[in-house]
C-alpha cells in the first residue's frame, strides 16, 4: 500500500475494453423465449449483445467488469425454466452461476462455490466447463488430473442449487478438450480427450525423425444420478492429433454421441456405438495439415446439422443419417460450406443469423441465405470403411469460392491483437487525439484510427442559398406527431421548409421572412409564435386551405428583440434596452403581455424558460444571462412574476442558457429519475451544467467542460429515450447520461453552426438537423453506447512495428512480417533485395477472405507507408530473400544532417526455437513526399529487437549487446558497443546521455553514455526479473513499462544516484564501484505496480481530453486502451485510496460475479502499489442507493459529491 | 528419567529409525500424489525441471492474453497454440540417457 507520502500515485482508467473473447454464447438470458441474446465473455468482463433481426445489426446492451480472469464459460437451462443461466470459472477458484437480471440489466451471481485455490493453475479445474444438454450436471476439468462434476437442480422455491462436487480425478493425465453429450434424460455423460503422460515417463515420445509419437484417449464419464457418483465408462485410444469434440443432439432430437475431430479427419463416436469416418476436405493444391478449430451444432425443428471450421477458415457442413428408432448412426456426410476468418466460437441464432467471433480483428455477423443443400461434392462415410482409408484418400479437394450460403450483414470493429500504437493530434494539441494502432494479423491486419466521437449516419444533405445561422423545427398543431416545418434563420431572412415526403420551400405561411428568426414555438392548439428582431408574430392556422390569421406585437420604437425563449404557453423576450417582456397564453390561445417589464443587470445575452412538467401550466423559472457575466433566475409564479430568485456571477459571459429536466439514473436504456438542470454556454468555450433546485431556484454543483475556443450554443434534443443537450462550439457535442455518469461526446467530424432535434415519419427517432455554412444536413445517431469511432486501413501482413512521422509529413510507416508464408516472387528476375509493388484491391480482398498460402519456415515481409489524412496506403515495399522485420526507427544522423528510416530485419528466421542467420539494418531515406528509398544495407551477426536514435546516431540492441552506429557511404559504421549481460534487449529509450534498456526477461537497466571515453556505463537496475514488452520514459529518472504477464509498473532512479551518474564525466567512479549481486552497482525504486490482465504493448504520453493535462496512454494486446493519470495532490491520493477501499468492500458484497477479491486481482503477481483503480471507482454508479450513502458517510461526504469527484476524473483527464 | 530413556531407546533404535524412514517416504509419496510438484531433498533435477515446465506451459495456456501474444507471433490459430502448449506438458524435456 501507499506510504504516507507516496512518490508517485496514478489513477487507472480504461478507455476501451479488450475485444478478444473467451467465448460467445447465444441464449434467452432475459427469460423471453422468443428473444435470443448474445453473451460475449472477454477475459475479464461479460458483455450482452442483441441482434436486431430486421436491420441485421448487432448492438451492445451493456458490459460488466468482473475484476477477475474468466477462464471458461458455458450456458445452461434447467428443465422447466425459460431463462438461460451462465456457469463460469475464473481465477477466483470458484464456480459461479450467473443469471441476468432483466430489470436492472445486470448479471447477478446466484451461486458461488469454491473448488480450488485462486489463480490459474495446472490442477485448478476451471480450464474447461461442459454442461449436460438438459442442464442437469456440469463437468469442470483442469489441464492436469482434476475433474469435478456438479449436479444442478432447482429447489422448491425455484432457486438454483449446485451440489457438492464429485471427483473424477486421474493421476498423470492431461486434458485437451471436454464436452458434455446430449443423452436426453438418461444419466449425464461427458467425453474428454486426454493423454496419460505416465505411460511415457523415462522414454522419449519422439521417434527417429523427431516427430511426436504417442496416443490420446477419448474417455467417457458417466454421472450416475441414482448412486450419485461418477463412473469412468470407457477409454478409446485415438489419434494424437485429436483436438476437438462436438456433441451431437440426443434424446428425441438425434442419435447422441460426439464428432471427434483430428488432423484431416472427422469421426463419429458414441458410447458403445460404431464409429464412422469422413475426411476433412482439402483446398486444391494445399498440402499443409488441416484440423478443426471450432464448430457448432444447430438444431432445427426436425433435423440438425453441424458446422465445423478448419484452421484455414473453411467451414464444412456435417450431417448425419441415423435410425431414429434405435439411435444408430448410418452415415456421415461432409461438404464445403463457405469460408470466413478463423473463429473462437460460432454462434447460430434462431433468427437465421450467425455471429462469427473471429480470433483476430473485426467480428462479423452473417445471415444464412441457404443451408448448402445444393453442394455438388459431398463426402460420405459409407465410402470409407475405417480411418486409414480416410487418411489415404487423395480425392478430397475442393475449390474455395466467395460467400455463397452466407451473407455478411454487420461488422463489429475490434482492435485485438493490438501490437503498437501512437497518439496523433489531427486537429491540434488541444483536441481529442486519434489513437493510431496497428492491429490484427495476417491479411486481416490493419491500421486503426480510433477517435473519441459519436459517428452519425447522414440521411439528407442539401445546399442552401446562403449561410444559415440557425435551424429550428416546429409542429403546427398541438397534436402533431412529427415536426412540420424546418425554420432556417439567415442573417437577414427566414426560410421555411415543409417536411413531408420531400422537403420543399413553403410560402404563404404567415411568417416574417425578411428578418432572421430568433425563436419559433408551437403555441396553443394550432398556432405558431415566431420571434424576430422586430417583434413577435403570432400565426394561427384555422384550417389547411385558408390563409393563416396573423397578430403582431412590436417592441417600442427603435428597440429590437435580442433574445427569446418559449414554452407552449409562455414567451419571454429580451429587448435591446435590457428589458424583459413576459407573455402567457390565455384560454383563446392569445399571447397576453405581463403588465410589468423588468430591467436586467446588463445586456441580455441568453434566456431560457425550460420545460413544462406534465400536469403543470407553466415552467416555473426563467434563466437570464447578462453581459456583466451574471446569471439570474426569475420566477414565473403568478404571485411573484418576474421576481429575481437567484443572481450569480460567472467566469465568462453566458452566450446561451438552457433549463431542462434530465435523467439522473438509467435502468437499462430507460431513464428512471430526473432532475432539473441549468446548462450554460459561455463565450470562453466552457459548457457548464448546474443543478437547479425545482423549488427555490438555487444553483449548485457546477460541472464544467471545455469544448473549444468558440462561444457555446446549446439546444435540447430528445434521443435514446432521454433528453440530451447538443452543445455547439468549435465542435459539436452531445451531452447525455451514460451508465457511467454524464458524458459530453463530440459528434464525428462536425463543425456545425446549429443543431436541432428532428422528428419525421421517415426518421421517427434519434434524428438531428444541423446547418454548417450553407449546408443543411439531417442525420441520425445509431448508438451512444460505443463512443469510440474506428476507421481502418488494411495492411498486407501481420504488423510488427510502427513509426509515426505525423507531425512532419502526416504519415505512418508500418513494418509487417508474416511467418509461414511465401512472398509472391515477381515474374521478372530482380537483382535487388526488395521490390515495390502497386496495391491490388482484388487480390487484397481475396487474401482477406481466404488467407495466404502457408509455407513452412518462410517469411513474407513488407513496409507500407500510410497517409493519416487520406486513410490510404501510399507505398508498399516487399522485402525478398526471407527477411523478418522486427523494429523500425527514425534517425537523424548528425554527421549527415539527414533523416533516415532504419529497419531491422532478421534473416531466415525460424521460431520455436528462435534461430536465424543474423540480421540486417536497412537504411532508407525519406523522400519529400514521404516515400522511402533504400540507401544501403548493413549485415549484423544477430537479430535486432530494438532500434532508437541516440545523440545523432543509431543505437541498437543486438541480443545482449548494445551497439552504436553512425552512417557511412556504403553501410552503417560501428562506433561503440557494450555487453550488457542481458538476454535479449527489446526496447531502448533515451534522454540526453541516459539510456534505459529493457530486456525480454530481466527488467530494465539504466545506462549512461560517456562521450569523452566513448563508453556505456550501466549504473542502475531492477530487483525483479520482469519480462518486459515495452517501456516509456516519464521523466529523466522514471520509466513506465509493461511485462508479458500483464503488469504495468513504474521504476525511478534515486535522485542522488541519478545526479552522480551525470556528474561523473568519465564514468570512472561508477566503473570503480563493485557490481551488486551480479548486476549494476545501484538499484531502482519501484513506485507503482498494477495488474492489468492484458499484456501492455505500448505506452504514449499525451493528453486525451480537451485541455486536459498529460497522461500515460497504454494499449494491450487484447485491444485494451487505457490511461494512467498522475495524481498531483496528496489529498486526492488519500481520498481515492480510501474511497477505493470502501467501494471494493461494497462491490464484493453485491456486484462481484466471481468472488475474486479486487486487491488480489490487481496484485496478481506483485502487490498492487501506488495505483488507484478508477474502473472500480466507477462501479460506484452501479451500487444501490443504500450502499452509496454508506460509502459517502464513511468518506464524510454526500453521495452526489462522491459521484461528482469520480466523474470529474474521467471528464477532466480522459474520455 | 526412566521414561526419557525409554523414548530415547525407542526412537533411536536402528529398526525403528528404518521404519520411520519408510513411513516418512510413504507419507511423502502420498502428499506428492495429492500436491503435484511437491519436492524433497531427493527430488532429481530432471523431475524438478519437468514440474516447472509443466507449470509454465499450463500457465501460458491458461492466460488468454499470453495465448494471444504467442499466436500473433507464430501466426497460428489460438486453439492450436493452446493445444500445442498442453501437448508439451506430456514430456517437457527429453528424458536423458535411454531413449
Amino acid at each position: 500500500m501507499t506510504s504516507l507520502h507516496p512518490q508517485l500515485s496514478v489513477y487507472n482508467l480504461t478507455l476501451k475494453h479488450p475485444t478478444s473473447s473467451v467465448r460467445a454464447i447465444a441464449g434467452s438470458f432475459s427469460g423471453n423465449k422468443r428473444q435470443q441474446e448474445l453473451v460475449i465473455a472477454r477475459s475479464s468482463s461479460l458483455e450482452l449483445w442483441k441482434v436486431d433481426a430486421d436491420s441485421g445489426k448487432l448492438s451492445k446492451l451493456f458490459d460488466q467488469e468482473c475484476f477477475s480472469i474468466i477462464r471458461a464459460i458455458s450456458s445452461f437451462k434447467t428443465p422447466g425454466s425459460a431463462q438461460d443461466c451462465l456457469i463460469l470459472t475464473s481465477d477466483a477458484g470458484n464456480v459461479s452461476v450467473i443469471q441476468l437480471n432483466p430489470k436492472s440489466m445486470r448479471f447477478q451471481q446466484i451461486q458461488n462455490e469454491p473448488y480450488f485455490k485462486s489463480g490459474i493453475r495446472r490442477l485448478s479445474p476451471g480450464a474447461y466447463v461442459a454442461v449436460d444438454g438438459r442442464g442437469r450436471a456440469a463437468m469442470l476439468a483442469a489441464v492436469e488430473r482434476n475433474k469435478l462434476v456438479y449436479t444442478l437442480r432447482r429447489d422448491e422455491k425455484d432457486k438454483l442449487i449446485i451440489s457438492s462436487p464429485l471427483e473424477a480425478n486421474k493421476n498423470k493425465t492431461l486434458t485437451f478438450e471436454v464436452t458434455a453429450l446430449d443423452v436426453g434424460f438418461e444419466n449425464p455423460l461427458f467425453a474428454a480427450i486426454e493423454c496419460d503422460y505416465g505411460l511415457y515417463e523415462g522414454k522419449s515420445i519422439r521417434d527417429e525423425n523427431g516427430d511426436l509419437n504417442y496416443s490420446r484417449l477419448l474417455t467417457f464419464y458417466e454421472l450416475d444420478l441414482g448412486l450419485n457418483h461418477v463412473v469412468h465408462k470407457s477409454s478409446l485410444e485415438i489419434s494424437q492429433s485429436a483436438n476437438f469434440l462436438l456433441a451431437v443432439p440426443g434424446g428425441s432430437d438425434g442419435p447422441s454421441g460426439v464428432l471427434l475431430c483430428s488432423e484431416g479427419m472427422v469421426q463419429y463416436q458414441g458410447l458403445q456405438k460404431r464409429g464412422h469416418f469422413i475426411p476433412i476436405p482439402r483446398r486444391k493444391g494445399d498440402q499443409t495439415p488441416r484440423f478443426i478449430v471450432t464448430g457448432v451444432c444447430h438444431k432445427m425443428k426436425n433435423s440438425f446439422f453441424a458446422l465445423l471450421q478448419d484452421n484455414k477458415g473453411d467451414l464444412f457442413k456435417v450431417t448425419l443419417q441415423y435410425d431414429s428408432e434405435s439411435g444408430d448412426v448410418e452415415s456421415l456426410q461432409i461438404a464445403y460450406f463457405d469460408t470466413m476468418p478463423v473463429c473462437t466460437s460460432l454462434v447460430i441464432f434462431k433468427s437465421g443469423f450467425m455471429y462469427a467471433d473471429c480470433e483476430v480483428g473485426d467480428k462479423y455477423l452473417y445471415q444464412f441465405e441457404k443451408l448448402g443443400d445444393d453442394e455438388a461434392r459431398v463426402w460420405r462415410s459409407t465410402e470409407y470403411p475405417d480411418d486409414i482409408a480416410v487418411l489415404e484418400d487423395e480425392d478430397v479437394e475442393f475449390e474455395v469460392r466467395p460467400l455463397d450460403n452466407l451473407t455478411l450483414v454487420d461488422i463489429v470493429q475490434s482492435l485485438n491483437p493490438l501490437i503498437d500504437s501512437k497518439l496523433v493530434y489531427e486537429s491540434g494539441p488541444t483536441d481529442f487525439p486519434t489513437v493510431v494502432s496497428i492491429c490484427g494479423s495476417s491479411a486481416r491486419s490493419s491500421v486503426k484510427f480510433s477517435k473519441y466521437e459519436i459517428p452519425y449516419t447522414e440521411l439528407v444533405s442539401t445546399e442552401l442559398p446562403a449561410s444559415a445561422e440557425k435551424v429550428m423545427t416546429t409542429k403546427i398543431r398541438f397534436d402533431d406527431e412529427y415536426d412540420r416545418y424546418i425554420v432556417l434563420s439567415f442573417e437577414d431572412a427566414t426560410l421555411l421548409l415543409s417536411i413531408g415526403e420531400t422537403v420543399e420551400e413553403v410560402t404563404n405561411t404567415g411568417f416574417v421572412t425578411d428578418a432572421p428568426t430568433i425563436a419559433v414555438q408551437q403555441i396553443g392548439r394550432s398556432s405558431i409564435a415566431q420571434i424576430h428582431p422586430d417583434g413577435i408574430r403570432h400565426v394561427t392556422y384555422l384550417d389547411d386551405e385558408s390563409d393563416p390569421k396573423v397578430v403582431d406585437w412590436f417592441p417600442p420604437a427603435g428597440i429590437k428583440v435580442r433574445v427569446a425563449s418559449t414554452t407552449s404557453s409562455q414567451v419571454i423576450v429580451g429587448l435591446s434596452n435590457r428589458e424583459l417582456v413576459y407573455f402567457e397564453t390565455d384560454e383563446s390561445d392569445q399571447l397576453i403581455e405581463y403588465n410589468e417589464r423588468k430591467e436586467a443587470s446588463g445586456q441580455i445575452l441568453s434566456l431560457s424558460l425550460g420545460d413544462i412538467q406534465e400536469g403543470k401550466l407553466r415552467s416555473p423559472f426563467i434563466a437570464v444571462g447578462c453581459s456583466d457575466n451574471t446569471i439570474s433566475i426569475y420566477s414565473t409564479d403568478p404571485e411573484s412574476t418576474l421576481d429575481m430568485l437567484v443572481h450569480e456571477s460567472l467566469s465568462g459571459s453566458p452566450t446561451d442558457a438552457l433549463i431542462t429536466w434530465m435523467a439522473d439514473s438509467l435502468n437499462g436504456e430507460l431513464a428512471v429519475s430526473r432532475s432539473l438542470y441549468l446548462h450554460l454556454g459561455l463565450d470562453n468555450g466552457i459548457y457548464s451544467r448546474l443543478a437547479l433546485d425545482p423549488v427555490s431556484g438555487a444553483l449548485s454543483g457546477p460541472r464544467n467542460i471545455f469544448t473549444g475556443p468558440k462561444a457555446v450554443k446549446l439546444s435540447k434534443v430528445f434521443a435514446f429515450n432521454q433528453t440530451m443537450v447538443a452543445v455547439v462550439s468549435s465542435r459539436s457535442y452531445l451531452s447525455f447520461l451514460s451508465p457511467s455518469g454524464y458524458k459530453t461526446v463530440p459528434i464525428a467530424g462536425s463543425t456545425f453552426n446549429s443543431i436541432h432535434g428532428f422528428r419525421s415519419e421517415d426518421c421517427p427517432e434519434n434524428g438531428f438537423i444541423s446547418v454548417h455554412g450553407n449546408q443543411l444536413t439531417i442525420f441520425t445517431v445509431n448508438n451512444v453506447v460505443s463512443t469510440l469511432s474506428i476507421e481502418s486501413v488494411s495492411l498486407k501482413y501481420t504488423p510488427k512495428c510502427m513509426l509515426d512521422t505525423y507531425d512532419d509529413n502526416g504519415l505512418v510507416y508500418v513494418g509487417q512480417s508474416e511467418s509461414n508464408t511465401e512472398t509472391e516472387q515477381p515474374e521478372e528476375a530482380v537483382s535487388n533485395s526488395e521490390i515495390e509493388i502497386p496495391f491490388n484491391e482484388e487480390e487484397s480482398d481475396y487474401f482477406q477472405q481466404f488467407g495466404y498460402k502457408l509455407s513452412a519456415d518462410r517469411t513474407a515481409s513488407c513496409v507500407q507507408v500510410i497517409s493519416v489524412r487520406e486513410k490510404r496506403v501510399i507505398q508498399t515495399i516487399e522485402l525478398l530473400e526471407n527477411q523478418t522485420i522486427t523494429r523500425c526507427a527514425r534517425v537523424t544522423f548528425s554527421s549527415k544532417g539527414q533523416t533516415y528510416l532504419i529497419l531491422a530485419t532478421s534473416s531466415n528466421q525460424r521460431l520455436l526455437p528462435n534461430v536465424n542467420d543474423g540480421g540486417f539494418l536497412r537504411c532508407y531515406s525519406i523522400l519529400k513526399n514521404g516515400t522511402l528509398e533504400l540507401v544501403h544495407i548493413t549485415k549484423t551477426e544477430n537479430s535486432i529487437y530494438s532500434v532508437a536514435e541516440f545523440q545523432g546516431k543509431l543505437i541498437v540492441g543486438m541480443k545482449r549487446m548494445l551497439v552504436l552506429y553512425d552512417i557511412g557511404q556504403k553501410q552503417l559504421l560501428r562506433r561503440g558497443v557494450l555487453d550488457t549481460g542481458l538476454n535479449q534487449i527489446v526496447s531502448i529509450v533515451s534522454q540526453g546521455f541516459r539510456l534505459v534498456v529493457a530486456d525480454s526477461r530481466d527488467s530494465v537497466r539504466y545506462v549512461v553514455y560517456k562521450p569523452a571515453e566513448n563508453i556505456f556505463v550501466p549504473f542502475a537496475d531492477d530487483t525483479i526479473p520482469r519480462h518486459t514488452t515495452c517501456i516509456s520514459m516519464l521523466d529523466y529518472d522514471t520509466v513506465v513499462g509493461g511485462d508479458k504477464f500483464g503488469n504495468v509498473w513504474t521504476l525511478r532512479c534515486p535522485s542522488d544516484i541519478s545526479g552522480a551518474s551525470d556528474e561523473d564525466g568519465h564514468g570512472t567512479n561508477i566503473l570503480a564501484k563493485d557490481s551488486f549481486l551480479e548486476g549494476a552497482p545501484y538499484r531502482l525504486d519501484n513506485l507503482t505496480n498494477f495488474f492489468l490482465q492484458d499484456i501492455p504493448t505500448s505506452f504514449n504520453r499525451g493528453s486525451v481530453a480537451i485541455g486536459g493535462s498529460e497522461t500515460v496512454v497504454y494499449t494491450g494486446i487484447q485491444g485494451t486502451i487505457g490511461v494512467l493519470i498522475p495524481l498531483t495532490s496528496l489529498s486526492d491520493v488519500n481520498y481515492f485510496f480510501a474511497l477505493e477501499k470502501y467501494i471494493a468492500e461494497e462491490f464484493e458484497e453485491s456486484l462481484n460475479l466471481t468472488g475474486r477479491s479486487h486487491l488480489a486481482y490487481r496484485g496478481y503477481y506483485t502487490p498492487r502499489k501506488g495505483v488507484v483503480d478508477g474502473d472500480l471507482l466507477e462501479c460506484f454508479f452501479k451500487l444501490a442507493d443504500g450502499q452509496k450513502v454508506k460509502i459517502a458517510n464513511k468518506m464524510d461526504r454526500l453521495p452526489k459529491e462522491v459521484e461528482k469527484k469520480i466523474s470529474e476524473m474521467r471528464s477532466r483527464y480522459a474520455f | 528419567m526412566f521414561l526419557y530413556f525409554y523414548f530415547y531407546f525407542k526412537l533411536y533404535t536402528n529398526i525403528h529409525f528404518q521404519a520411520d524412514k519408510i513411513h516418512e517416504q510413504q507419507e511423502f509419496e502420498h502428499l506428492k500424489s495429492k500436491h503435484i510438484g511437491l519436492g524433497n531433498s531427493d527430488t532429481s533435477r530432471d523431475e524438478w525441471i519437468r514440474n516447472i515446465h509443466r507449470d509454465t506451459y499450463s500457465s501460458l495456456a491458461g492466460h488468454s492474453p499470453s495465448v494471444d501474444y504467442i499466436s500473433t507471433a507464430l501466426n497460428k490459430p489460438k486453439v492450436q497454440v493452446k493445444a500445442d502448449l498442453i501437448e508439451k506438458m506430456i514430456q517437457p524435456v527429453e528424458p536423458r540417457g535411454k531413449s
